[in-house]
């Protein structure tokens, strides 16, 4: 049984873990999943941010949202500061996703070219 | 929107948005008799009969933000394409139960997709819903219980990002072994 073994492991190293994000958030993200972000390419989005909490210890939340009227500009992704400043990406795929973790969550550098409508 | 994996996310995120706290998803494949069967049951706030005539029609919904909804009518589609039928049993303040069964072997019979990432999404998202995944390929059965599975890893959250990815890949190696090793699907 190698997989519940590695899932005692992860359960260990989640319960070091926990507490610090919960109490130290920096960033909230926003990941529009309804139908249309769905359709666009949302779930690859959210999996790379999930994986990148993981695997980097990053501080970040992540919520579900729900349609914000832009379907055409799915998947949107939006990151809240502490400060309450929101940053709104749109068209978002898992390679831009990796970028947007590189600079505005690791680095804290806004990547302004993600942030403009493209079509 | 083509296959089980994202048509049944749309029905799923319906059940939440009907208030559930309880939802089974039950996927049997290859069945004896040849046909394969998708239910989705909750016990959300129903709906009355006039609804439940309307709701596979794309112009309806019960949003006010919008004139459209297409979860129930892609079910529908993809069912029918593949000879097949739907059932839509509700009742107010008793919960729905959608119901799907198609030829298991027809040309367009909808590909699996990743399931596994429906669950982890929508545990992501609804990390307090009690979700039951039920998965059956002929006579091989898998099965997944949200708080059974939190229970067994308290006091750790079941929405922790490596507890949700190790969930996808166990429910998909799960499907896999019951599939009987053969991945028939496009990864």
């Amino acid at each position: 049984m190698k997989s519940l073994d590695e899932l005692n492991r992860i359960r260990e190293e989640a319960l070091q873990k926990v507490n610090l994000r919960q109490n130290n958030a920096q960033y909230r993200i926003l990941i529009g999943m309804a139908t249309c972000g769905i359709a666009a390419g949302a779930r690859p989005v959210m999996k790379t941010f999930l994986e990148a909490i993981d695997k980097d210890h990053l501080q970040v939340t992540i919520q579900q949202t729900g349609c914000l009227g832009m379907c055409i500009h799915e998947p949107i992704v939006e990151i809240i500061d502490q400060a309450g400043l929101k940053t709104t990406y749109m068209e978002v795929t898992a390679s831009k996703a990796q970028e947007i973790i590189e600079s505005h969550l690791k680095q804290g550098k806004i990547l302004e070219a993600y942030t403009h409508v493209t079509k | 929107m083509q296959d089980l994996a994202m048509i049944s996310l749309e029905l799923l995120q319906n059940s939440i948005a009907a208030k559930a706290s309880k939802i089974n998803f039950t996927l049997a494949l290859a069945q004896d008799d040849g046909t394969s069967t998708m239910i989705i049951e909750d016990n959300g706030c129903g709906m009355d009969e006039a609804t439940v005539a309307k709701i596979s029609s794309p112009f309806f919904t019960s949003r006010t933000t919008r004139k459209v909804g297409l979860g129930v009518s892609f079910f529908k589609q993809a069912i029918q394409q593949a000879n097949g039928s739907c059932q839509i049993i509700s009742a107010l303040n008793q919960g729905t139960t959608i119901k799907g069964t198609w030829e298991s072997d027809h040309w367009d019979a909808p590909p699996l997709g990743n399931l596994g990432e429906t669950i982890l999404i929508l545990i992501q998202g609804y990390p307090n819903i009690h979700l039951t995944f039920n998965f059956s390929y002929h006579l091989s059965v898998t099965s997944f219980d949200s708080k059974t599975f939190e229970a067994s890893i308290a006091p750790v959250s079941i929405s922790e990002p490596a507890i949700l990815l190790w969930i996808e890949s166990d429910i998909n190696t799960n499907i896999q072994h019951c599939k009987g090793g053969i991945n028939h699907e496009e990864s």
